[in-house]
């Protein structure tokens, strides 16, 4: 060897050593990408580069409803904070698992789960998706329906250190935080809790950007995944009104612009900047899907001024116009069915809105009175929680515990709460009339045993709807609801009862499944003098003759007592 | 020959990336090249104190500077912080308060650097303030972040095993539980902090031994970790179960001793203080850590309120008589002012105002700055500091009230020691019924006439009566002869220099001038009469006299 070749060997050596010492890491971030690492369930892409649409809000005489893949999609759902299970009680993919196969038990057909910007974008600019990967193949393993809960710069009007990446918290000069009392503090659920400038261009450029890779690997994972379309809608942000409503009083949060305590005007601005921008970007999206915002018990309480329902507060009519959010919906935490029933309309008046609760309690032993009180309304309901995390369990406050199902000993065996089999009993015969309940007027749709807070065990209830009159009998604790097309009836109770139909004459009864608005009878159900005996678990298709269109009794049997 | 040479080229080069300063082994002995230029003692009146070499008494009045975060949060040098030490001087300030990280004097392993160590200590000889040392090693708030430590130290969890890895910490780096049980980590941490003392000896010598730095705090928040953060985190003791407290507080001792002794073993011994987190009194674990070797003193922190600081004060004083009660943190909101008058006459020898002035770019707690964010445009420091509300004026007008009479306010305890307008009681009154009234220990009482939103001293110490008010008042000695008052102040070296003498009314009475101090020297003084004639007479102890 020459001296030649010789310094032609040892220059990238030397180079290689200084390179070294400088301190920069030069590690391969490609790895860290979930789209580069092989997927041994991922086939050939069967989208290419076109839009595709998932779902949209659309409206009838009757009001707005969610369609996906062009059907009527019955809101009923359930949340699963995977992000406290993984963060605080160190759960594996195996364990979370097992909670989407016992949401798909539970029978609802979506399920929220939040997708933390940390746990997709790791560094600036290295993006791993390994996380939503897991989600969706579950989602579509179970055929559950997911919507995203966008979990990034602000949540329940905080910032936390769990779900931001640490480049956006380190680095003030570029990412500015509010002064504000409680800043920098350790919560052990979410970690450091600060207040980032939620609307500050920086920031808004980066969390859109996350949010676009997001929907850009969403539709690249179905493009491989047998197109299933698992992700049905996206919040933005979780509860993001706690901000300008409560924190900014409770921790004295400064407006950047004033050095005063920031007025809430201010507050909603920036949030509202905030979550349209993160909206407009869902949108914007080729996966096409809704996009929503949750508020934190929007009402304070306050439902109806005598028996009229409110108006809904001007924040929440604010952030329903924003470009960027299709729909609204409030995290009442109310065990009133009465309220419930309120706030669905409060929120179906809203223009172009579809009303729903987007949280309320799972430990409600009435879950399933308000359910019904939702769904009768037109309107939809989501469960808070299927499971709460243990670790918020031993370590949060008495009522913290709001799963449907209790935590077992291990992390795959659960306890179910008492009125779980019952929930589960009525959402089975919500789901049978999925294709229809959103196609007819709310004075249309009979709701049974549920005029007080919880079902009486015996219960003689006559309730009328624009065309029939039911007396509605149960000695066993039924409660189910009738909907009622002027010539039949679906019907669906959850126990043994009794129906008696006036003002028209019953001329068949059948039983079976409704399957895209295609009823398959199984046999025809006797009666006598107008009246069935309903088997619980079953729906009922009742045929007959009104005589005549008659004032609805429905709204009035609904949560009164 | 061209073959060592080639070998040898590529160790050069390693080597001048790791920076200027050579590679050396160091190890802890105690070095006695110098005495300690601080020190503590019991005065006169038996109050503890910190006095420094030459006899003259310290009294500490020091303004909380975060230059972790300056550089972590605002990405600043030490040489980008010069206006932060000019303000503090500005604001009457005779300290500071710097927190000083392990990764920014050992850049690698066993690879120093001094620079910004010196950057600092220059600015304080040129600003003349001294400095309390914040030692940000590996213990900060009973957690390890990994912004404080150097790499070699978080990047090698084998050698330097952690109890458990938490979460990213944002401008603290990562944070972290670490294994304090580890003496290899000990070992290399007490190191780093012998070397910067013995560092400040090297600069002291070059230097006119300024003596710059009074105390260094071990480690920060020292009861944090079996307070809150053991149930917080779940923290594993040895045994898998939950770590217990005893446990806890082994390990937080373990590291203060042993950063003590990095300290006490170093050619620069400045005195050593742990803090606590809103300790408000003496507790067994405050006893403990007292009780550690190289510990000389144990401080009380965020006494939020007067009552609670006048208590909390008052409850360290008793405890360790011979000890000189350093308040180390406390927020700098609108009543920072009136709390340190408080804390010095309830016989604390030194007050911390948290903080100067937040980081720009961290979000500042509503709690307390003396002043606004830095304003970078401004041409003067006026408009680079603009102060919250008064509180920069107000805690400069008690910093210099404080520093003219300086000597008896580090002599005198609390019987000695009236503070003036610092009694809400006298708030809704009018005319004569304003007028204060306090006995003092020493048989002296002590009539103020107590205009509103005043605040001043009258304090006893070897015949004399010092005393001064904010604003224009008037001031009577009873049950004793005085002979002549003089106005003045005391110099550094700790001698009254007076301004001359001024008219003393029926040999009792001092016409004041806002701002100014006097001493009023007393021939004779009756002893104390009995309690029923005071109260009878409405004076009040001075401890009394300090009502929230």
């Amino acid at each position: 060897m020459n001296f030649k070749k010789k310094t032609i060997l040892l220059l990238p050596l030397l180079f290689t050593m200084l390179f070294s010492c400088n301190g920069q890491n030069n590690n391969n971030s490609s790895s860290l990408d979930s789209q580069t690492e092989v997927d041994s369930c991922a086939s050939e892409p069967i989208y290419h580069g076109e839009d595709i649409e998932v779902s949209k809000i659309i409206s009838n005489e009757y009001g707005r409803n969610i369609e996906v893949e062009g059907k009527d999609f019955i809101y009923l759902g359930t949340q699963i904070r995977v992000d406290a299970f993984m963060n605080c009680d160190k759960y594996t993919y195996a364990d979370v698992k097992y909670l989407f196969k016992e949401a798909a038990a539970l029978g609802v057909n979506c399920i929220q789960v939040p997708v933390e910007w940390s746990k997709i974008e790791f560094a600036q600019d290295e993006f791993n998706f390994k996380y939503v990967h897991e989600m969706l193949s579950y989602a579509n393993e179970y055929d559950l329906k997911v919507e995203i809960m966008w979990y990034g710069s602000n949540m329940c009007g905080d910032t936390h250190s769990y779900s931001v990446p640490n480049y956006i918290l380190a680095d003030g000069r570029t990412y500015p935080k509010f002064d504000a009392l409680r800043t920098g503090e350790f919560w052990n659920y979410y970690g450091i809790l600060w207040y980032l400038d939620f609307d500050h261009p920086n920031l808004v450029s980066r969390e859109t950007n996350a949010v676009r890779k997001l929907m850009d690997y969403i539709y690249t994972f179905d493009s491989t995944h047998g197109g299933k379309k698992p992700v049905i809608g996206v919040q933005i942000e979780n509860e993001p009104d706690a901000f300008p409503r409560w924190r900014i009083d409770q921790y004295e949060v400064k407006s950047p612009t004033t050095g005063a305590k920031m007025t809430m005007e201010e507050g909603f601005e920036k949030v509202c900047n905030s979550v349209d921008a993160l909206g407009k970007e869902v949108k914007n999206a080729k996966y096409k899907v809704y996009t929503r915002v949750n508020f934190a018990n929007a009402t304070n309480g306050s439902v109806y001024t005598s028996s009229i329902v409110n108006d809904a507060p001007s924040y929440v009519k604010k952030v329903n116009n924003l470009e960027g959010i299709d729909i609204v919906g409030d995290d009442c935490y109310m065990s009133s069915v009465r309220n419930v029933k309120g706030i669905i309309n409060m929120f179906n008046s809203l223009p172009n809105n579809f009303g729903h609760i987007a949280e309320n309690a799972g430990n409600y032993q009435n879950t399933p009175s308000l359910i019904l009180a939702a769904l009768a309304q037109h309107g939809g309901y989501s469960i808070y929680d299927l499971m709460t995390s243990p670790f918020f369990i031993q370590n949060g406050s008495g009522d913290v515990n709001q799963g449907i199902i209790d935590p077992g000993e291990t992390a795959n065996t659960f306890v179910y709460k008492n009125h779980y089999e019952e929930t589960k009993l009525l959402i089975s015969g919500l789901k049978m009339v999925e294709s229809e309940i959103y196609k007819l007027d709310k004075d249309n749709v009979f709701a049974f045993n549920v005029s007080s807070d919880y079902p009486s065990k015996s219960k003689t209830q006559s309730i009328s709807s624009k065309h029939s009159t039911i007396e509605f009998t149960t000695s066993q604790t039924a409660l189910g609801f009738g909907l009622d097309f002027g010539s039949y009836i679906d019907l669906f109770l959850t126990h043994d009862a009794s129906i008696k139909l006036s003002n028209g004459t019953i001329t068949e009864v059948h039983t079976d499944s409704l399957l895209d608005d295609v009823f398959t009878s199984s046999g025809s159900v006797t009666f006598n003098n107008n009246t069935v005996n309903i088997s619980g678990g079953q729906l009922y298709r009742i045929t007959y003759t009104s005589s005549g269109p008659i004032e609805s009794t429905t709204w009035a049997n609904i949560g009164v007592s | 020959m061209k073959k060592i040479l080639f070998a040898i080229l590529p160790l050069i080069l390693l080597s001048s990336c790791k920076g200027t300063h050579g590679e050396k082994t160091i190890k802890l002995e105690n070095q006695t090249v110098y005495d300690a230029p601080y020190r503590y003692e019991n005065s006169d009146d038996n109050k503890a104190r910190i006095v420094y070499k030459n006899g003259v008494p310290v009294l500490i009045q020091s303004a909380s500077l975060r230059t972790d975060l300056l550089k972590n949060a605002d990405f600043l040098k030490a040489a980008e912080m010069e206006d932060y030490f000019a303000i503090a001087k500005e604001t009457n300030m005779n300290t500071m308060e710097i927190s000083l990280m392990w990764s920014e004097i050992e850049i690698d392993k066993d690879i120093y650097s001094f620079d910004e160590l010196d950057t600092y200590l220059n600015f304080a000889k040129e600003y003349d303030l001294k400095l309390n040392i914040i030692w940000y090693g590996s213990f900060v708030d009973g957690e390890t972040h990994t912004a404080n430590i150097p790499k070699y130290i978080s990047e090698n969890p084998n050698e330097y095993p952690l109890i458990m890895d938490l979460f990213d910490f944002a401008n603290y780096g990562h944070c972290e539980i670490i294994d304090w049980n580890n003496d290899k980590l000990l070992n290399r941490e007490q190191i780093a902090l012998y070397s910067a003392l013995n560092h400040v000896y090297e600069w002291n010598h070059n230097n006119d031994n300024y003596d710059p730095i009074i105390m260094v705090q071990l480690g920060q928040g020292v009861d944090r970790l079996q307070r809150w953060r053991v149930n917080q985190y779940k923290i594993p003791g040895q045994d898998g179960e939950i770590m217990s407290f005893d446990e806890a507080w082994a390990l937080s001792n373990k590291y203060i001793e042993a950063m003590g002794k990095a300290v006490k073993y170093s050619k620069y011994k400045a005195l050593t203080r742990s803090e606590f987190c809103e300790q408000s009194a003496v507790v067994n674990y405050v006893r403990n850590i007292k009780n550690i070797e190289y510990v000389d003193i144990v401080c009380p922190t965020y006494l939020h309120e007067i009552t609670t600081m006048k208590n909390g004060i008052k409850n360290f004083v008793d405890e360790y008589e011979e000890m000189p009660v350093i308040n180390s943190e406390n927020w700098a909101n609108d009543i920072n002012y009136k709390q340190i008058m408080v804390s010095t006459a309830m016989g604390g020898s030194g007050y911390v105002s948290y903080q100067l002035s937040a980081p720009r770019y961290f979000p500042e707690s509503p709690k307390g700055t003396l002043y606004k964010r830095y304003n970078p445009d401004g041409t003067t420091l006026e408009e680079k500091f603009v102060e919250h509300f008064s509180r920069a004026t107000d805690t400069k007008l008690v910093n210099g009230l404080l520093n003219k009479a300086f000597v008896p306010a580090t002599n005198a305890s609390r019987g000695n020691f009236a503070s003036l307008g610092l009694d809400s009681s006298f708030n809704d009154k009018v005319g004569e019924e304003r007028t204060q009234k306090i006995y003092l220990k020493s048989g002296i009482l002590v009539d103020y006439t107590n205009p509103e939103d005043v605040i001043g001293y009258a304090i006893y110490d070897r015949n004399f009566i010092y005393c001064t008010s904010s604003k224009d008042a008037q001031l009577t000695v009873n049950n004793c002869t005085a002979t002549v008052a003089q106005q003045g102040q005391f110099n550094e070296e700790g001698e009254w220099e007076s301004a001359g003498n001024v008219t003393l009314e029926n040999n009792k009475t001092l016409i004041m001038e806002a701002g100014i101090a006097y001493r009023i020297r007393l021939a004779t003084i009756n002893p104390l009469p009995d309690p029923a004639t005071l109260i009878s007479n409405q004076y009040r102890s001075t401890s009394d006299s300090i009502r929230s």
